[in-house]
């Protein structure tokens, strides 16, 4: 009892270090169950610190042309960097792991990396684990790391980069786009990632999957012999084969280099692509940047093919003729007056020569591109019917190709002008890849292609995993329509004429339609001037079967104004070579001379006007031979479809009475088709040409008459004497 | 055993029905085959079976009587007999035919399409016309009316021996169509150095000399070489040995050469 304090305190301390204990043993055991400090996994953290993880990259898949070409690849760079730290190299080391002569260092370096040597020097004196050179350090190929290398610089490391590049440069730039590194933010890692063009909207496809490698190390990252290592495989992106070719791709970026130099155009766009499947061949613009330095990219992001719409101007004739013809309101001969067409409540529809030509054709009206000739036949048609044959066309709907931000394009339909403004390309928008797709209608028989681009998809393994192609995208327009198009718009590029002469090329027939699209800007209204207008022009060759269409915009060149030069100029010093080259290239035959000039499958002419059907023998080079004086053609000897050579005879047999004409000088041969057109049965004696006939010049021609023609050889005819042609008049 | 007692109790009446189901099903495909007996019955010996109507297309010099009765098929025939294998065979063999087919078009209507050795020109012997095919055999003109779609192949004259007029097909068919329609005449003539030699006349008012040598590759040329020409000029274009043109005025030029020809 004396010391009750003394018990206090003993109870005091014992309640505390027991408070103690307890709090140590609750710790200890909250440790030992949850693994858990301040919230963090003890394990994963002993792992982290000896175990480590490196990411296995997966490469990118490699951009192929149609055939096999890399335009867009993975290539092995490296990137420079210096260790610091002395704590990096182990006591007993034989050589150092960090940078321990900086002077030396920097004063090496400076010969193989574009940076100054105080520069590099002030870089390695940083109190810093380790050190990078930027750009200047960046980059760099295989050749300049063993050279470094070999000059055996402690702490001066590589690490391996892969880099996108582009073998070609300027080429194709907008629709291959290109690929850059972004941080990845679930991994932290930098990954090349697709920025625009086919390498952002394929990133999927391309970019492949990282594997990882995981080890057990020491605390200097060297790989622990006992520590398991475990692999994930990364997966590689996958390989694109697309449908541009290379070769024809240069021909257009070269043609359109050059005008770029000669013309300085605001804006250019060139497309190729196959006629009958809708295969794009080549596709450029300018201005353009280089994907390997991305030069010339700042506000040019747009791949103005696919994502910008424009007034297409008279190109859009050729679609409003087809539709005419279809819907059979076109007759080529019917005379209309040029200049102006009064639309009530608008101002006039004007043709380009706003005085017209007068009374003409509706062919001269295509061919001298009226604006008021295709407004007539959309006002034959009616315009309801005309705005089917656009959404036939799919004008206004986006064509579907892999490629980002597809512009679809406005049908302007509201007002009664802007329906017939359409008919030739005003008012209403297209897409540049819509132009092409509708073009294949005519091309390709009325079967309407939808343009692609990505020919397949092939994964690591070499499996195709994705397959474009050809694909029918409608059939707006007949087969005989397609062809009676090609035929009538050829006669742009070969009619005296014809707008098109320019595009004129040496043994190819092009079939094609110019434009010049005026140019609308906010507040301005449509642009004037001399060159500001966008002037195109597309086309398709060999008229009679074609191969390849090739369409060509150039907006506002530097025109030389004093000699009055068209906008087609330069429009043609792409379209031509481009052409050209790439049908020799294709191995597509040149028209023979002969059939180009020559040889003309006869047209059929049953029932037609013998007028008419005179005139248009004549203008084809044949030479008609009337039988009879109806007004109608029965029948034409040789028969429809027969090919023959210029200045052949023509017997047109119409109705009333026939009579024989004077057959002096005829071959054999057209004495037989006089024959077996009048049906009469006829005998001959001689060879060479007809110098006496038994029916006189003049008679008529009845069931019982029975021809018989005398031949001499002219040579030995003249033989004799001179004017012996007297005897046989 | 009173369990077995049910059983067989129970089965009594499926086997019934088992008896049942069978006589059913044999009565059923007895009658099915007394009315298809029936019907075909009636089928054979209705015209429904027979022939009615033989269409023919794609000839132009081969008369569509010929080609009917090369088929075999007649109003007689019934439908389900005939064998197109041995029809078309039967019409291969005839002369002129390069191929042909045959379609049944349900019930009873044939149509045959037939496709044509090319003529190259009429073969003119003793004041008779053949023509001339693609092959080197020649068919006769039978049909005047379809004369017309032959086309205004050549007159090919004094050509009298097989070898030489199997050349002359075998070259004009490598020449292109526009050029064979422009010939009017081509006539045999010969020359000591040149079994081959020919004389063209075509319609453009020209002469050609050639040989059958060389005649396709270089008659190919033939506008190119037109197109040169004053068109108002005409005269003799040599194709034996290169390639030059005489005009029919220059005389004194020709003389020589006019000579050789005659020989």
């Amino acid at each position: 009892m004396k010391k009750p304090s003394m018990n206090k305190r003993a109870l005091l301390l014992f309640v505390i270090f027991s408070l103690l204990f307890f709090i140590t043993c609750y710790r200890f055991f909250t440790i030992q169950i949850t693994g858990e400090v301040h919230g963090k996994a003890l394990r994963a953290y002993a792992e982290s610190k000896y175990e480590k993880e490196s990411v296995l990259k997966a490469s990118r898949g490699t951009i192929y042309d149609r055939n096999g070409e890399p335009l867009a690849m993975d290539t092995i760079t490296y990137k420079l960097a210096a260790v610091l730290d002395p704590e990096m190299t182990p006591e007993n080391a034989k050589t150092p792991n960090h940078v321990v002569d900086p002077e030396h260092t920097a004063e090496v370096l400076a010969k193989y990396i574009p940076m100054d040597e105080k520069e590099i020097y002030k870089r390695l004196k940083k109190d810093l684990f380790q050190v990078e050179f930027g750009e200047a350090g960046r980059n760099l190929s295989s050749e300049v790391k063993e050279k470094i290398e070999k000059e055996n610089l402690p702490g001066i490391i590589f690490i391996r980069e892969s880099k996108r590049y582009y073998p070609n440069g300027e080429f194709a730039s907008h629709l291959l786009g290109f690929a850059s590194y972004m941080n990845d933010e679930k991994t932290n890692e930098e990954k090349l990632v697709g920025q625009m063009g086919l390498e952002k909207s394929l990133d999927h496809e391309l970019k492949g999957m990282d594997g990882k490698l995981e080890y057990k190390s020491d605390r200097w990252g060297y790989i622990l012999p006992t520590g398991a290592t475990k692999i994930k495989e990364p997966e590689n992106g996958s390989d694109v084969y697309l449908t541009i070719d290379k070769k024809i791709q240069t021909f257009l970026e070269d043609a359109m280099n050059e005008v770029d130099e000669e013309y300085r155009p605001a804006k250019m766009m060139g497309i190729v692509a196959d006629a009958k499947t809708g295969a794009i061949l080549a596709m450029a613009q300018r201005p353009t940047f280089n994907p390997n330095t991305r030069e010339g990219i700042t506000d040019n992001w747009q791949n103005i093919i696919v994502e910008n719409a424009f007034e297409p101007g008279s190109t859009m004739k050729i679609f409003t003729l087809a539709a005419a013809i279809e819907e059979g309101v076109w007759n080529p001969h019917e005379l209309f007056q040029s200049g102006t067409l009064k639309v009530k409540g608008a101002p006039p529809i004007n043709d380009h020569n706003t005085a017209g030509w007068g009374m003409i054709t509706f062919m001269e009206g295509i061919q001298r591109s009226s604006n008021v000739a295709v407004s007539k036949l959309v006002q034959k048609m009616g315009t309801d019917t005309y705005r089917n044959y656009l959404d036939k066309f799919k004008f206004g709907k986006k064509t579907g190709i892999p490629l980002t931000n597809e512009a679809t394009g406005t049908i302007q339909y509201q007002w009664e002008r802007d329906r017939y403004a359409t008919s030739y390309g005003q008012a209403t928008s297209v897409t540049a890849l819509q132009m092409i797709q509708a073009m294949t209608a005519i091309t390709n028989d009325g079967k309407m292609m939808k343009p692609y681009i990505v020919e397949k998809v092939v994964n690591e393994e070499g499996k195709v995993t994705g397959k474009g192609g050809p694909e029918v995208s409608g059939t707006p327009i007949s087969e005989k329509t397609a062809k009676e198009v090609l035929d009538i718009i050829k006669t742009t590029v070969t009619s005296d004429v014809g707008t098109a002469r320019n595009f004129a090329i040496d043994g190819y027939e092009v079939a094609g339609k110019t434009g010049t699209a005026q140019i609308y800007e906010k507040g301005k209204g449509y642009l004037t001037g001399w060159e500001n207008y966008i002037f195109s022009f597309i086309g398709a060759a060999p008229a009679d079967d074609p191969r390849l269409i090739v369409y060509v915009l150039v907006q506002q060149p530097d025109l030389d104004e004093n000699i009055l030069e068209s906008g087609s100029v330069p429009v043609s010093k792409i379209f031509n070579p481009v052409m050209k080259n790439s049908l020799q290239y294709l191995n597509i035959k040149p028209d023979d001379e002969k059939s180009r000039t020559n040889s003309l499958q006869l047209p059929d002419f049953s029932s037609e006007e013998v007028k008419k059907t005179v005139t248009a023998l004549k203008s084809k080079g044949f030479e008609p031979i009337v039988l009879g004086k109806g007004t109608k053609v029965n029948d034409t000897f040789p028969a429809a479809g027969t090919k023959l050579l210029h200045g052949e005879k023509v017997i047109v047999v119409t109705d009333g009475k026939w009579k024989i004409p004077d057959l002096r000088n005829w071959s054999l041969n057209d004495v037989m088709k006089l024959a077996q057109a009048a049906d009469i049965p006829f005998s001959f004696e001689g060879e060479g040409f007809v110098v006496k006939q038994n029916i006189k010049p003049g008679t008529v021609l009845t069931k019982d008459s029975k021809l018989k023609v005398k031949l001499k050889h002219p040579e030995k005819r003249a033989k004799p004497a001179d004017g012996k042609d007297d005897e046989n008049g | 055993m009173s369990d077995k007692v049910i059983s067989i109790e129970d089965r009594i009446p499926k086997l019934k029905e088992q008896r049942k189901k069978k006589t059913n099903r044999r009565l059923i495909i007895l009658l099915s085959l007394f009315f298809l007996f029936i019907i075909s019955f009636i089928y054979i010996h209705s015209p429904v079976s027979r022939v009615s109507r033989i269409e023919v297309k794609g000839n132009h010099f081969v008369p569509d009587e010929k080609i009917i009765e090369t088929s075999g098929i007649t109003s007689k025939t019934i439908v389900l007999n005939i064998k197109k294998k041995d029809v078309k065979e039967r019409l291969i063999n005839l002369n002129g035919i390069k191929s042909a087919e045959m379609h049944i078009r349900m019930p009873n209507r044939v149509s045959i399409s037939v496709e044509e050795y090319e003529p190259l020109g009429y073969l003119f012997e003793n004041g008779r016309m053949e023509l001339l095919l693609e092959n080197g055999q020649t068919a006769k003109i039978e049909n005047k009316t379809q004369a017309g779609s032959i086309g205004t192949v050549p007159v090919i004259k004094k050509f009298r021996d097989k070898k030489m007029v199997d050349k002359l097909a075998a070259e004009l068919k490598k020449i292109p169509t526009e050029i064979r329609n422009s010939i009017s005449e081509i006539i045999h003539s010969p020359k000591k150095t040149d079994p081959y030699c020919i004389i063209l006349f075509m319609n453009d008012g020209n002469e050609v000399h050639a040989t059958l040598r060389t005649f396709s590759d270089k008659m190919k040329y033939y506008p190119e070489i037109i197109k040169q020409l004053d068109s108002d000029v005409r005269g003799v274009i040599d194709l034996e040995v290169g390639l030059f043109f005489k005009p029919y005025d220059a005389k004194e030029q020709g003389k020589g050469e006019k000579k050789e020809n005659e020989n």
